[in-house]
């Protein structure tokens, strides 16, 4: 087995392992590369029929490229696809440009998420995050408990050694399984090309720009890159010192942080 | 049993506060005064910001030995930008010293700048500044819902002063009542041995609205803050008693703001610093680099193995930071006043473990000159909004007229009052 059957089969297996403990279970697809080939691996894993919903959480800033892509792809593959959106909080307006910058995130990401999970009552989400994204992500289980508070205790995890998961839930818990967690930001390139994968066309360059990371418009910016093809991506990161989130200004919480610290005149 | 009580007070300096006592608006705080109460000048931390400022008292100890320095600071070896937060003090709190040898039982820890995210404590802790995220700025996580339903406020929207002066300035009226609020009702309802209760919002209304301190702005915006002050020792004394042990300081004074000083455009004016514009925030620092600034008046020598593109050797040190104080003390306003009053060398400022990762010399300016590290700012002197400046030396204390206060004070000591008072029998 080559490197990518091995990385694979490993997302496969876990992919299976968690529908066959949680059938109400459902996928967090962001439209990046990362999910996207989360979304592939998902559809080997079950031979071409998805069996559980797709859900896309649309804060209304994403790329007109994202949405066009998302629609296309769900018509294409075929999944029930489920869109959470925060409406109540967005037709209050909330947004990262109207004055209550730093609640934008919490409302119209991870509240639009937590209004579907309790609607839907799913026990468990998959995502695509990968370990070398970020340094929190380090730290990351494949099968990730969060309380009712939606809480991550990363000081206190199960162990994971020898392919040994923990998959017990209690009542008020729901777990976030990572498949492919291994994979690194040049495993995907590698994989996507391998596979012929369909990806948006934000991450290849044009005019000397390009997206490493896409999101939501006004918190994304292009980094510069003259990568026009699967390939020259794989080339650049190959030899890129830059960090894969460099382009999303900082993190999140970095992005409050500045904008809070800013606003007080430091920085 | 003992008790003690701290109420923070951001950013208010020791000449405003005499000033207000005087006459007479903040008649509270005058009562307590002169029931035994002595009011100190003090000094903050260096630089003299919430987030050191505040950790100084909450460790006892100076930013060499609870290693943090400022808002931001750089990853080792890199120019990465990064932002300190509670999980990056390394001292202990004197609450946890004290609970370690038994002395004290339960603390409620309120809104403390440079608590966030908020960890463990026997008692309650709500974060301060700068919490971004409410789920993780309280512990334990059963009152996240409890005080969101009660409509607690961390901070203000900083973004609606530009907008908005008027709003912003109700919005902190409004906070303040929240805070006393919701502080008082905690008071009651939690068992404490320690209670410390911090007011962000004196710091608000003074880097925006420092300029009108003689106006009644200031003065309707102060008798909330007596009434805050009076109501919570108050509430203290009627469920403890009159012999708890009441302490009342603030981090940091306040200046008027004339101008904003971009050291970094200085620094580069000098040729003390090379930028690359192509880059992002501290990245930008380039080749041939010999120091550059951080906020507020952190000087950092770009040396060789400390930094990816230093150039500084350490055998070159007492020649570059001579040639970096000469040019500091030559900076002139257009009036050709003097800008820099003082710089201080990190050996002669800090002690301990951490003092490598501080910056190499710390600028105080004269008043009216806010020190400014960005490297966005291609002109030296700029104004913004702002009205107000932060300042070293005249933050206040108020203690209980039997505690010796000797000579020259600073951040570091108000936390030894209350370990003393409980360790003595």
């Amino acid at each position: 087995m080559d490197h990518y059957d091995m990385l694979e089969s490993k997302s496969i297996y876990i992919i299976r392992e968690a529908y066959y403990r949680f059938r109400d279970i459902a996928m967090l697809w962001s439209v990046g590369k990362d999910s996207t080939t989360l979304l592939w691996l998902i559809r080997k894993a079950f031979f071409g029929k998805i069996p559980f919903p797709i859900i896309h959480i649309d804060t209304s800033y994403k790329f007109p490229e994202m949405y066009q892509f998302r629609d296309r792809l769900s018509k294409e593959w075929g999944f029930e696809l489920i869109v959470g959106r925060n409406e109540e909080k967005l037709a209050e307006g909330m947004g990262p440009g109207k004055g209550m910058k730093l609640e934008c995130c919490t409302e119209l990401k991870t509240n639009a998420l937590k209004q579907v999970i309790k609607k839907y009552g799913f026990k468990a989400i998959f995502l695509g995050i990968r370990r070398d994204e970020h340094g929190i992500r380090a730290k990351e289980r494949y099968f990730s408990p969060r309380d009712e508070q939606f809480q991550w205790n990363y000081e206190n995890q199960p162990a994971e050694i020898w392919d040994q998961y923990k998959s017990f839930l209690y009542e008020e818990e729901h777990y976030r399984v990572h498949p492919i967690l291994h994979f690194t930001e040049l495993d995907i390139w590698q994989y996507v090309k391998r596979e012929g994968l369909p990806i948006v066309d934000l991450y290849l360059s044009k005019g000397g720009k390009r997206y490493r990371s896409i999101g939501c418009v006004p918190c994304c910016s292009p980094v510069e890159s003259d990568a026009a093809t699967i390939d020259d991506i794989i080339e650049e990161i190959k030899t890129s010192k830059q960090s894969e989130r460099a382009g999303r200004a900082q993190d999140k919480e970095n992005i409050y942080t500045m904008q809070k610290l800013r606003a007080l005149g430091y920085m | 049993m003992k008790k003690a009580l701290v109420i923070g007070i951001d950013g208010v300096p020791y000449d405003l506060l005499d000033e207000l006592i005087q006459r007479g608006v903040m008649k509270g705080l005058k009562a307590i005064l002169d029931s035994g109460y002595s009011l100190y000048r003090m000094k903050a931390s260096l630089p003299d910001i919430s987030s050191v400022s505040w950790t100084s008292f909450m460790t006892g100890v100076n930013p060499g030995e609870h290693g943090i320095f400022g808002f931001t600071e750089l990853a080792p070896k890199t120019y990465e930008l990064y932002f300190p937060n509670s999980k990056d003090i390394k001292a202990p709190f004197f609450w946890q010293s004290l609970k370690n040898k038994n002395l004290i039982r339960q603390s409620l820890i309120l809104n403390i700048p440079n608590t966030y995210p908020a960890f463990p404590v026997d008692g309650l802790l709500v974060s301060g500044f700068v919490a971004i995220d409410f789920d993780r700025a309280v512990y334990p996580p059963d009152y996240i819902l409890i005080l969101k339903e009660k409509g607690y406020v961390i901070d203000v929207d900083l973004m609606k002063v530009r907008e908005d002066r008027d709003g912003f300035y109700r919005d902190l009226l409004e906070s303040i009542r929240i805070r006393q609020d919701i502080s008082q009702w905690l008071l009651n309802e939690k068992d404490w041995d320690i209670s410390i209760v911090c007011i962000t919002e004196t710091d608000r209304l003074h880097h925006f609205f420092f300029h009108q301190k003689e106006t009644s702005l200031f003065d309707d915006f102060y008798k909330k803050v007596d009434d805050f002050i009076a109501r919570i020792y108050k509430t203290a004394q009627k469920r403890y008693g009159d012999d708890i042990c009441f302490l009342i300081l603030s981090d940091h004074g306040f200046v008027e703001l004339d101008t904003e000083v971009n050291l970094n455009a200085y620094l580069q004016e000098a040729g003390i610093l090379k930028i690359d514009k192509s880059r992002e925030f501290y990245e930008k620092i380039d080749k041939g680099t010999i120091a550059f600034a951080m906020d507020p008046g952190r000087i950092y020598i770009n040396y060789k193995g400390r930094f990816p593109r230093g150039s500084v050797r350490v055998e070159e040190t007492e020649a570059v930071k001579k040639q970096i104080k000469e040019s500091l003390f030559n900076l002139r306003d257009k009036k050709g006043q003097r800008i820099i009053r003082h710089v201080f060398e990190k050996e002669e400022i800090y002690r301990g473990r951490f003092i490598d990762y501080g910056p190499d010399l710390v600028c105080i300016p004269d008043n009216g000159f806010d020190l400014k590290g960005n490297l966005r700012k291609d002109t030296i002197f700029t104004k913004d909004i702002f009205e107000g400046m932060h300042t070293w030396d005249n933050a206040v204390l108020i203690v209980p007229k039997n505690i010796k206060v000797d000579g020259e004070i600073n951040i570091e000591f108000p936390s030894r009052i209350i370990t003393d008072y409980f360790e003595k029998r």
